[in-house]
């Protein structure tokens, strides 16, 4: 079975992450390519039957192409030291679809260490958001430190919350040296093109879509 | 000897890569529905578990596999494997099994059998599986139910200390106060000529938390 390019998506709960997958599908569907999304979660599959509803309520993306796990309160546990759970979701994924040109994995939890194994993402994003304050990229853990895009989102808060965006592109760019990160407001789409476009190009390596094959 | 052990170590420790740790085996269901709030409850609990299902269906499951493989008897580990599986009215209990025993064949290499479950003729249950790569590795058929057993209790501590049931001590109490009925649930295991296990209400409250929208665990 050909191994469909898969990303990563961490960060705190309340980042954003679901709302990004839910404007992030959509701008590589319109591109042309077939995305698979598993959300991993601590209490429910609330997530992914979220995202499920936003996703296929304009044929975006077929129902059983949005997958939730209950993974026993460690998130981080099933996509780190044990993503077995996440790999047969996958395979079976890839199975009924083998269209699939990219396949979304979100797991969440309020742990700046969080990483992905490599056996099960290709490319990791971290994601934070200015509510939790801006010191957060100065925190560095594995998470942020580690990931291929940081994405700092609600920047649209930033004033409300008393958060210095300088201060977070300073203190991003001292962790995080020349490795990329975005400001985004996902709610109003700002900055999800370019996300799309860092997957396309350093994920994909803008194959265009069908590129794998079934 | 020193393989044997180090081996059952190995295969009963959460380290393991099976996705053990996302199952509850229906004790966040019977934590919210108010059977089980002290450390005395789950330790009830589990011994009626060893007695009921862990020692007559899984360690016996794992011993018959586990002599299976040694046989070459690849029908043999099918049919088991059917068995069991048709043994599990929980469906999140089946699925999970299955996920968690194909995940374990993978990563003991070379397994013999490994064919059969990528070619879909074999399920692949946990504890067929688990009594698979118990003889690869070289591990005895009480060392395989022991491990069997043991794991089982450990998972089943752990989920109840992360559901906040149990604090950290009593967990190792549990543990401690439980290695008889482990053993006991192991020699029942290997002294079986059956699969067998008798554990409605615990099956009937897994089926209902299988619905709920909010949930720790898959079952």
């Amino acid at each position: 079975m050909r191994r469909v390019p898969r990303v990563g998506i961490g960060g705190p709960v309340g980042s954003g992450k679901s709302m990004l997958i839910e404007r992030l599908v959509p701008v590589l569907v319109r591109k042309g390519y077939a995305a698979g999304v598993i959300s991993n979660d601590v209490i429910s599959k609330e997530d992914a039957d979220r995202i499920r509803a936003t996703l296929s309520a304009d044929c975006t993306v077929p129902g059983d192409l949005v997958v939730g796990l209950a993974t026993g309160g460690c998130p981080h546990t099933a996509v780190r030291e044990d993503p077995s759970m996440n790999l047969a979701a996958i395979e079976q994924m890839v199975r009924d679809h083998p269209e699939l040109d990219i396949i979304i994995i979100e797991s969440g939890g309020d742990n700046i260490t969080t990483t992905f194994s490599p056996v099960l993402a290709d490319y990791f994003m971290y994601m934070i958001d200015v509510a939790g304050g801006d010191k957060y990229p100065r925190k560095g853990g594995l998470g942020i430190q580690s990931c291929d895009l940081l994405v700092i989102n609600k920047i649209d808060l930033a004033e409300h919350v008393g958060a210095d965006l300088d201060v977070m592109r300073r203190d991003a760019v001292r962790s995080r040296g020349e490795k990329p990160f975005l400001f985004t407001d996902c709610r109003s789409n700002t900055g999800v093109d370019e996300v799309a476009r860092h997957i396309i190009r350093d994920l994909l390596f803008d194959a265009p879509p069908g590129a794998g094959g079934p | 000897m020193a393989d044997e052990l180090l081996g059952i170590m190995q295969m009963s420790d959460s380290l393991f890569p099976a996705g053990m740790f996302a199952m509850s085996n229906g004790i966040e269901a019977m934590h919210r529905a108010g059977d089980i709030s002290t450390a005395a409850d789950l330790e009830t609990l589990l011994r009626s578990y060893l007695a009921h299902q862990t020692g007559p269906s899984d360690c016996a499951a794992a011993v018959r596999a586990h002599r299976c493989a040694g046989e070459g008897d690849i029908g043999g580990i099918r049919d088991l494997d059917a068995r069991y599986l048709a043994s599990k009215s929980v469906r999140e209990i089946r699925e999970a099994s299955v996920r968690s025993g194909t995940q374990m064949l993978r990563c003991i290499t070379e397994i013999l059998h490994d064919e059969e479950i990528r070619n879909g003729r074999m399920s692949g249950t946990y504890p067929v599986s688990f009594g698979v790569c118990c003889q690869a590795l070289g591990i005895s058929a009480h060392g395989t139910a022991m491990a069997v057993s043991y794991g089982f209790v450990a998972g089943c501590v752990g989920a109840a200390l992360r559901l906040g049931i149990i604090q950290h001590m009593e967990a190792q109490g549990i543990i401690h106060n439980l290695k008889p009925d482990m053993e006991r649930s192991a020699l029942d295991g290997c002294g079986s000529d059956t699969v067998w296990q008798f554990c409605p209400q615990a099956e009937i409250l897994q089926m209902a938390h299988e619905n709920q929208d909010s949930k720790m665990f898959i079952t």
